[in-house]
Parts: C-alpha cells; sequence; structure tokens
C-alpha cells in the first residue's frame, strides 16, 4: 500500500490548501484576540479549515468505488444559501433588533441611507474596468452596503461563484468600519464642520400605531415599486413587525436572539463550504478585497458629501455634522458609535449619537433597498 | 475592460442612485405623514 492510499489528506495537500488553512487561521485569530465580528468569522474560519482538508467529508466526495458520499456542508449549502433561506431568517432577526423610532426624530436623515450607497455603485464601474462581468460587478459592489445578509443574496443571485470571497470581505469590513471610516471623514471635513452641533428632538415620542403602520406601508411600497427587494425588505419589516405589534413579545425575543444565534451559527460555516482552495486562491479574490475598501471609502465619502450638500441650503443653527453623513452605510450601531467618538474627541461636549443612530438606521434600510434594486436592474442589461 | 459593460454599470449607477433616493423620499414622506396622521398621546404610556 503506498503513501497515497495511506494517508490521502496529506499526500493530496498543496500549497493552496496551506494557504486556505492558514487563512481560516487568521480569521479565528480576528474574531478571538481582535473581537472582529466573531459571531461570523469564528465559523467562517474554522469552516475555511474544514473544507481544506482534501477529502474531507464535510463536502461531498466520490469514494474509490465510484459512490457519491453527500457532505454535510453541501446539504446546508443547499438547503440555506442557494434557498437564500439563512440570510432571509437573518433579516427576520435584525428587524426585530431595529428600533425604527429614531428615524421619527429627524427624518430627514434617512436620506443618508441613500447617499451613502454611492460606493456600491463607484465599486461597480471599477469592477467593471478591472474585466470583471456586470452581474460579478454588482455583486462586488454590494459588499460597500456593510449588509453581510444582503451581499450573500446579491451574490448568490448573480455571482455564486463569488459567494466566499464577497461575503468574508462584506463582513471583515463591516468589523473595520472604526479603521476605514475615521481617515476618509477626517480629510473630507475641516475641523469647522465636525466640530457642528446638531439639535435632536430626544423627548419625541412615537405612537405604536405608527410603529405598526411603518413595516406594513414599507413592505407595500417596496412590493409595487420594486418587487424583486421584497423577500429582503419584506423578511426585515417582518422581523420589525414582530417587534413593535406588542403582543408578540416571546417571538420578538426568539427572533432577536435564539432564531439570530442559530441561523448565525449555521450561517457562518455554510458560507466557509465556498471557502475550498481551488476557488478561492485566485488572483480575483485579491481584487475583490481589494474593491470592497474602496466600497466602504465611497460609501463614506457619499454621506459626508451629501451633508454637505445639504449644509449649503441649511441655515446656521440647522446645519448637519457632515460626520453624520458617513452613519447612512448598513454597520449597525458600530458606526454611529465611530462618530459618536470622533464628535467627542473633536468637542467632548458634542453629542451626536442620536442623529447619528438614525442615520445609521437609514443605512440598513438604503443597504437593503440598493440590494433589491441591483436585482432587478442588472437582469435588465444582461 | 468590456465598454458595453460598462456603459450598463453606468446606467444602472444612475438608476439605482435615483431610485434609492427615490425610495427612501417616499420612505420620509411616509414618516412624516403616518407620525402626523397617528401622533403619539400620553395614555400610551400606560400600556
Amino acid at each position: 500500500m503506498d503513501f497515497a492510499t495511506l494517508m490521502p489528506a496529506i499526500a493530496f495537500m498543496t500549497w493552496k490548501h496551506l494557504v486556505m488553512i492558514a487563512v481560516g487561521l487568521i480569521l479565528i485569530y480576528l474574531a478571538i484576540k481582535k473581537g472582529y465580528e466573531p459571531t461570523l468569522l469564528l465559523p467562517i474560519g474554522f469552516g475555511a479549515i474544514l473544507v481544506n482538508i482534501p477529502f474531507t467529508a464535510a463536502l461531498t466526495q466520490t469514494d474509490p468505488a465510484g459512490n457519491v458520499v453527500v457532505g454535510a456542508l453541501d446539504v446546508l449549502r443547499d438547503a440555506g444559501i442557494h434557498t437564500e433561506l439563512f440570510p432571509l431568517l437573518i433579516f427576520v432577526a435584525i428587524g426585530a433588533m431595529i428600533d425604527f423610532s429614531p428615524l421619527f426624530q429627524k427624518p430627514t436623515l434617512l436620506l443618508f441611507g441613500a447617499a451613502a450607497q454611492l460606493g456600491i455603485f463607484i465599486t461597480m464601474l471599477l469592477a467593471v474596468a478591472f474585466g470583471f462581468s456586470l452581474p460579478e460587478a454588482a455583486s462586488i459592489g454590494i459588499i460597500g452596503a456593510a449588509d453581510g445578509p444582503t451581499s450573500i443574496i446579491v451574490s448568490q443571485q448573480l455571482a455564486p461563484q463569488l459567494l466566499g470571497p464577497i461575503t468574508v470581505a462584506a463582513y471583515s469590513y463591516m468589523s473595520l468600519v472604526p479603521i476605514i471610516q475615521p481617515p476618509v471623514i477626517r480629510a473630507l471635513t475641516t475641523k469647522k464642520e465636525r466640530l457642528i452641533r446638531m439639535k435632536t428632538n430626544t423627548s419625541k415620542k412615537v405612537s405604536r400605531t405608527t410603529l405598526v403602520l411603518f413595516p406594513i406601508i414599507i413592505t407595500v411600497l417596496a412590493g409595487i415599486i420594486a418587487p424583486s427587494s421584497l423577500a429582503l425588505i419584506g423578511f426585515l419589516m417582518f422581523g420589525n413587525l414582530i417587534r413593535e405589534c406588542g403582543v408578540l413579545n416571546s417571538l420578538s425575543q426568539t427572533a432577536q436572539k435564539e432564531l439570530a444565534n442559530l441561523v448565525t451559527i449555521l450561517l457562518g460555516i455554510t458560507i466557509a463550504s465556498t471557502m475550498t482552495a481551488n476557488e478561492f486562491v485566485e488572483i480575483h479574490t485579491i481584487m475583490i478585497l481589494c474593491l470592497g475598501v474602496f466600497a466602504f471609502v465611497f460609501d463614506t465619502a457619499g454621506g459626508v458629501l451629501f451633508a454637505k450638500f445639504l449644509n449649503l441650503f441649511y441655515k446656521e443653527g440647522n446645519k448637519i455634522n457632515p460626520m453624520v453623513g458617513a452613519c447612512g452605510i448598513s454597520a449597525f450601531p458600530m458606526s454611529a458609535r465611530v462618530i459618536h467618538g470622533m464628535g467627542l474627541k473633536e468637542d467632548p461636549n458634542n453629542y451626536l449619537l442620536m442623529p447619528a443612530i438614525s442615520a445609521n438606521v437609514g443605512g440598513q434600510i438604503g443597504s437593503v433597498i440598493v440590494g433589491g434594486l441591483i436585482l432587478m436592474l442588472v437582469p435588465l442589461f444582461m | 475592460m468590456n465598454t458595453m459593460d460598462f456603459q450598463n454599470a453606468l446606467e444602472i449607477t444612475g438608476l439605482g442612485l435615483a431610485g434609492v433616493f427615490l425610495f427612501m423620499a417616499l420612505f420620509l414622506a411616509i414618516i412624516v405623514g403616518v407620525d402626523k396622521l397617528f401622533p403619539y398621546k400620553k395614555e400610551e404610556d400606560g400600556n
């Protein structure tokens, strides 16, 4: 009996497998030591190791007799990713976690949820310029949504071959918001602008009827205008309706905790099933990771520049602190916290948390809408 | 670079950005409208 028959995993291990195992270890390190999105990066990192040991039984293999032995991760991928079930269930959980009432304090901040999606489109253009096809470029651009489930759904539909690197980039960069956003904001704003104080009406309360009607109206409206966005926005709003209706507190708590935790465990390790050496160790993976940074940078710039544009029309005393514009991305509440911290650094008495949270909630809606729009528009141009 | 793809991407960029702003403007109008129609009443504090 030769060595390859006795120890096939070692005999068939290539440098690409070793690179992927190293990537898995790095992701686990970042999750544990640095606290970067540990709920996802740890399962993804472990999964990357699991699927990169040659002949792993976690993936479907053909045995020496020619029989196909189905792997558990392939079963999960077929059931949860190809059907989009896992990301949609995550949306139910996220919907149950979101409190939309900050939007009612200063509704105009919702518009930053649109402006800060600029990076998605700029990155899509860049990706096309670098030779990616249109569906691939759109999927890469959606990294800028700073919204993992939306990235998964869009790339699963438009470029499933890029699902692994796009998901890893989306979740990794979400955790790097405190590193990516501040230098971009500082480069685009003056000290005077960063010192702007914003009036907030924190005492304003919102009626329960309003909070119950909001997810229903948004769902109907999104369905009429862009039916392709309905799965995304509908599941998000369903989760929010459970939260706000006031009669399903137990379900709301379950959605926020047990459902979110269970699906997150399965989602992370299932995503890792796409990170096999042959598919992942390619030059396009490095390009996707680089383009993902651009997406976040241009998102931040879009929000900040839009705030500066609006300030041209606002009178002194009503101006918007441009840093708040950067919160129009979906990374909630991380982006709002970062901007609040930056505000306090400039002026220890300038509390930007409330407007930042409002813009950040707008970003959560905006990213889902853009995901739906891309799913609607790209096929029209293919 | 595929120039046709780039042109299409430019169109998608225009339509996408216009679309997301339109959506958000509509949501903004809904928020303001619903909030006006169903304002918060003090009695809700007891709930």
